[in-house]
């Protein structure tokens, strides 16, 4: 054994040594607080008189209301269950349909991204713990948002342009990319419209689904958790949207491209 | 130390994965089964990244969030390093809005008179007395904040480091690269090298 394993070896064993003097105050019982906690949320979803009369609010109760149903149809039959849990369960993004049209106009001006505050990439990359990815093929976007929601971190990063995609009337940006990290419960709500289609893909082996036509996206965060609150984002109209997660974050790109080009962006992030 | 597993003396009547499952399927009493048997490891991970103060609005989010991202839960993984990656980061969230470095050796039990630890007989077997506990978790406190998360969890919560890289988002590469670097900087700041003392067996 070397000077140099000796020392190692030592230091691991002071380490392990230190860990059994390490006095940690007992743990409460977790159990009793968050297991009260989820049957209030899960109450809150489904009785609409806690909502205030919010448009967002009612769309959450329509969402909660069709992917029950959805849910207690399709759950009868087993090996249908696995598909629901990863077709509609990307992690902080809701997915669901309403029969008609949007009531939104069509945009004239683009919606803000209402993404939270404007950072630098390297102090997202430092808030995510150097978890962000980033399409191989683009130089770095041209701002970078982050906020938190709880113990969720939600990263956006515009691009204004890029060499095949154009600004969209929705955002002006040619490319938006959401990165949520450690997200749990529902931070966005992608709603579809008669006309749209939800079409599944694999993204690096992983989950994805590619959303094109008429859609909007809605941010849920504090109606869900806040039942006396209301939205303070509105729904805005979304661009064609690819949605996919992994071990490490859920993704979502927007922007007017096709499916084969948003599965290419988004096989490149890295 | 027992921290793994959770369960005490009687083994557990359901397996993670199948508590997973079920709790997938809105079963609240599975999932406080989950919430039992892995309390303890997420109330130390949280004490000794975000401190006392802070640790327990950190596990009761992190449960919380947790129970919402079940579905991303694969069944094949193990789920202490999964659920243990949430409670670190709520843990880290809980640090930056506070502001506040909880200190390792305010956490230290040495000065209740429980003496110098003794270890098997080994080339590890030195005992650390009290004064050199105290001397190591200052160096640890001294640490950039990267170096200590990993030396946390690998040394002081007792994760493989396959774990820890799961528990941190980091590629296992860099766990092994931040902690070799990390144990050279406390061996720098101890002089260990220079000074050991191998105890009796």
């Amino acid at each position: 054994m070397t000077h140099d394993d000796r020392s190692r070896v030592e230091i691991e064993g002071a380490l392990r040594q230190l860990a059994a003097s390490i006095d940690t105050p007992p743990a409460p019982d977790y159990a009793e607080l968050v297991i009260p906690r989820l049957e209030r949320e899960a109450t809150a979803r489904f009785h609409p008189q806690r909502f205030p009369a919010a448009r967002g609010a009612k769309r959450v109760l329509l969402a909660a209301a069709i992917i029950l149903i959805m849910a207690g149809v399709l759950a009868a039959v087993p090996d249908t269950r696995h598909a629901i849990a990863s077709w509609f369960s990307f992690s902080g993004i809701k997915i669901h349909s309403e029969p008609g049209r949007s009531s939104l106009t069509p945009p004239t001006t683009p919606a803000p991204l209402a993404a939270g505050r404007q950072v630098t990439l390297s102090a997202a990359q430092d808030a995510a713990a150097d978890r962000i990815e980033l399409p191989a093929e683009l130089p770095a976007p041209t701002q970078t948002f982050l906020y938190r929601d709880g113990s969720a971190l939600v990263v956006t990063l515009a691009y204004r342009s890029t060499p095949s995609l154009n600004p969209t009337p929705e955002t002006g940006y040619a490319l938006v990319v959401t990165e949520i990290f450690n997200a749990g419960q529902p931070i966005f709500e992608k709603i579809l419209f008669t006309g749209a289609t939800a079409e599944r893909v694999d993204i690096r082996g992983e989950p994805g689904v590619f959303i094109h036509g008429p859609q909007e996206i809605l941010n849920l965060d504090r109606a869900i958790h806040d039942p006396d609150s209301v939205h303070e984002v509105p729904p805005r109209a979304s661009a064609n949207t690819l949605i996919w997660n992994d071990n490490t974050a859920t993704y979502r790109l927007e922007g007017a491209f096709t499916r084969d080009a948003a599965v290419s962006l988004a096989s490149s992030f890295r | 130390m027992h921290l793994a597993g959770e369960s005490g003396p009687t083994a557990p009547s359901s397996t993670d994965g199948a508590l997973v499952e079920r709790a997938r399927r809105g079963e609240h009493d599975a999932y406080a089964e989950l919430v039992r048997r892995y309390s303890t490891i997420a109330h130390r991970t949280a004490v000794l990244i975000a401190g006392p103060a802070d640790a327990e609005d950190a596990v009761q989010e992190a449960f919380i969030s947790a129970f919402y991202a079940l579905a991303r839960f694969r069944q094949e993984a193990s789920f202490k390093p999964w659920l243990l990656a949430i409670v670190a980061n709520a843990a880290r969230n809980k640090l930056r809005s506070s502001g506040r470095q909880p200190r390792l050796r305010d956490r230290l039990a040495v000065d209740r008179a429980i003496g110098p630890v003794h270890v098997a007989p080994s080339a590890e077997s030195a005992v650390v007395d009290a004064d050199q506990r105290r001397s190591l978790a200052d160096a640890i406190d001294q640490l950039p904040a990267k170096a200590r998360l990993v030396v946390t969890c690998r040394y002081l919560l007792e994760l493989s480091e396959a774990e820890t890289a799961q528990v941190l988002g980091w590629p296992a590469g860099t766990v092994k690269s931040r902690l070799s670097r990390a144990l050279d900087g406390l061996r720098l700041a101890l002089s260990v090298s220079s000074t050991p003392e191998v105890g009796e067996p």
